[in-house]
């Protein structure tokens, strides 16, 4: 057995481990499935956070574009720094807030207590699970491609594993499980990041040295415009890589989720300067890594194996099982995420709202399971016969996920006006304006990205249904009342907690009614 | 500087900046915030 193997293994029964323990220790009821209980403290929220956000992408398709675009590619990694903080600030406290007020434990279920109509969920449900599914399946990917580089086996074979490990990993239990796993997994994904890039710049002699180096073979590589400077000028793309993955992580339902499992609505605060410490350690590694891959490795068949094959290179065998094993953790903890959120979507947000509203928790999580598997089994034929390039997936799904839903997520703490009208225009016009401009071909021709014209048109949406319906369709006062108490800094009066307050639990029980 | 052109570096140096002065930026107007935790039940 390699000792790159060995390092995998040892991982893998770790991880196993934690998920245990924190299934033990988690509690059984929905709200602990489901939010851990509401208790995780800044360190984790932050790291979970990042984590579940930083997938494979990072260590595939940031290489990927590193390698072919040169620092074109930085422009998401700019964007992508402030992604955690811009989340925390924006939503954290107030997400927190409201959510325990209107009683909600999933993400989705969040937007139609505070949109109340069961269109958001008939609406939101479906677009996140197909969101997820492209995502999850750029996760199966990368995963099987990082083993088949390990072990020497068939790409078939290695994603076949990757697959197998995941789903299992996933059923170990709920949030928690994930939280505290996703929290060890981000530690090991900076060390294993810092380590290499560290490694890579010593190889190429330097900073300064490899730009150099770079710079002599294609100059174009060291501009913001690209490998023919084909971006140059083309604000449009450029907005909207730096947008992707800013902005765009206030709309992941499977990211959101973070701000409802917190300890306290402070949290945000010391969480919010710890994601962006993690970001600063991070990110900018695989992009840089893959422009360096140039200088060491110049004929790669495969530009998304840049990272691993770096990794190959210039560290001793056992520090390359180190990061195998960050590579993985990346992977693993964005997968495991994922999957748990799809599987929630699926039980509570489309099962137990609009099949059997009598569900009991062991039926939940066999739906949850039965989800999981089918995610897996689908993902598997896609990606053994056929595997599209990773970058793409990803920066397509989360495109799509980040135009349906930042401003239903934003405006839902933010604008008193914003009604259930406006909400499903928004996700509406955002899934169907970035879909049909990405599948129309119209981005290389206008030079507009996707996730511009989707927020666009999803915050017009918003905006327009809002207001046009202002008369008809009125924010229930129980929400504003909510709402007020979100935008005041203060413990939530025990009366405002659903079921509590008279008034609040009368017009909640007849919007439930009315909703049947 | 860096072996890079002049607009590569000023925006990659730039760019985080501009993400750390928001942080502190959020730090400071959200110092209020701890009051939120005295008295609150979870």
């Amino acid at each position: 057995m390699s000792i790159e193997l060995a390092f995998l293994i040892i991982y893998f029964a770790a991880m196993a481990g934690i998920g245990v323990w924190a299934m033990k220790k988690g509690r059984s009821d929905s709200e602990g499935f489901l939010l851990a209980g509401r208790s995780l403290g800044p360190g984790v929220t932050a790291l979970r956070l990042q984590s579940s956000s930083m997938s494979g992408y990072m260590f595939m398709g940031a290489g990927s574009l590193g390698y072919t675009q040169g620092y074109f590619g930085m422009w998401y990694a700019l964007g992508d720094l402030g992604g955690g903080i811009l989340n925390l600030s924006v939503l954290g406290r107030r997400m927190r807030k409201l959510s325990q007020i209107l009683g909600s434990i999933t993400s989705i279920e969040y937007l139609e207590h505070r949109y109340p109509s069961k269109w958001i969920r008939l609406i939101a449900a479906p677009v996140a699970l197909f969101c997820m599914f492209f995502y999850v399946l750029a996760q199966f990917i990368a995963g099987g491609r990082g083993l088949e580089m390990v072990t020497g086996v068939s790409f078939p074979l290695a994603l076949a594993i990757a697959i197998g490990v995941i789903v299992l990993y996933t059923f170990l239990g709920g949030y928690l499980a994930v939280a505290y796993t996703d929290f060890v997994q981000a530690i090991i994904m900076v060390v294993g990041m810092v380590w290499i890039l560290v490694a890579t710049l010593v190889e190429v002699g330097g900073f300064t040295a490899g730009n150099q180096a770079v710079g002599e073979i294609n100059p174009n590589l060291l501009t913001m415009w690209g490998a023919d400077l084909g971006f140059h000028g083309q604000w449009g793309v450029i907005l909207g890589a730096l947008l992707v993955f800013s902005i765009g992580y206030m709309g992941w339902p499977h990211v959101v989720v973070s701000h409802m499992a917190m300890k306290r609505p402070s949290v945000a605060r010391t969480a919010g300067a710890y994601s962006l410490a993690f970001n600063l350690l991070f990110i900018p590694g695989p992009y840089l890594v893959g422009l360096f891959a140039l200088i060491l490795l110049p004929n790669l068949a495969n530009p998304e194996t840049a990272v691993f094959a770096v990794a190959d290179a210039v560290l001793p065998t056992f520090a390359v099982g180190i990061v195998m094993a960050a590579i993985m953790a990346a992977i693993m903890s964005t997968a495991d995420a994922l999957l748990l959120q799809a599987g929630t979507i699926a039980s509570q947000d489309i099962y137990a709202r609009f099949i059997n509203r009598k569900m009991t928790d062991a039926q939940m999580v066999k739906v949850s399971r039965i989800t999981v598997l089918l995610l897996a089994a689908i993902g598997y034929a896609i990606a053994a016969f056929d595997p599209p390039a990773v970058a793409e997936i990803v920066i397509f799904s989360t495109t799509v996920l980040g135009s349906a839903f930042v401003p239903s997520y934003v405006c839902a703490v933010w604008w008193k006006k914003a009604n259930a009208v406006g909400a499903i225009s928004s996700m509406l016009a955002g899934t169907g304006a970035s879909v049909a401009w990405q599948l129309s071909g119209l981005p290389s021709s206008t030079g507009i990205d996707p996730m511009v014209v989707g927020i666009l048109s999803s915050v017009l949406g918003m905006v327009v249904g809002s207001l046009l319906t202002q008369r008809s369709h009125p924010v229930p006062e129980r929400i504003t009342r909510a709402l007020d108490e979100t935008a005041k800094v203060g413990p939530i009066p025990a009366k405002m907690l659903l079921g509590q307050d008279a008034f609040l639990a009368a017009q909640a029980e007849v919007a439930a009614r009315s909703e049947g | 500087m860096f072996g890079l052109p002049t607009f590569t570096t000023v925006v990659i140096i730039g760019v985080p900046m501009l993400w750390v002065i928001y942080t502190g930026a959020f730090l400071w107007v959200s110092r209020g915030w701890k009051r939120e935790d005295a008295g609150a039940k979870k």
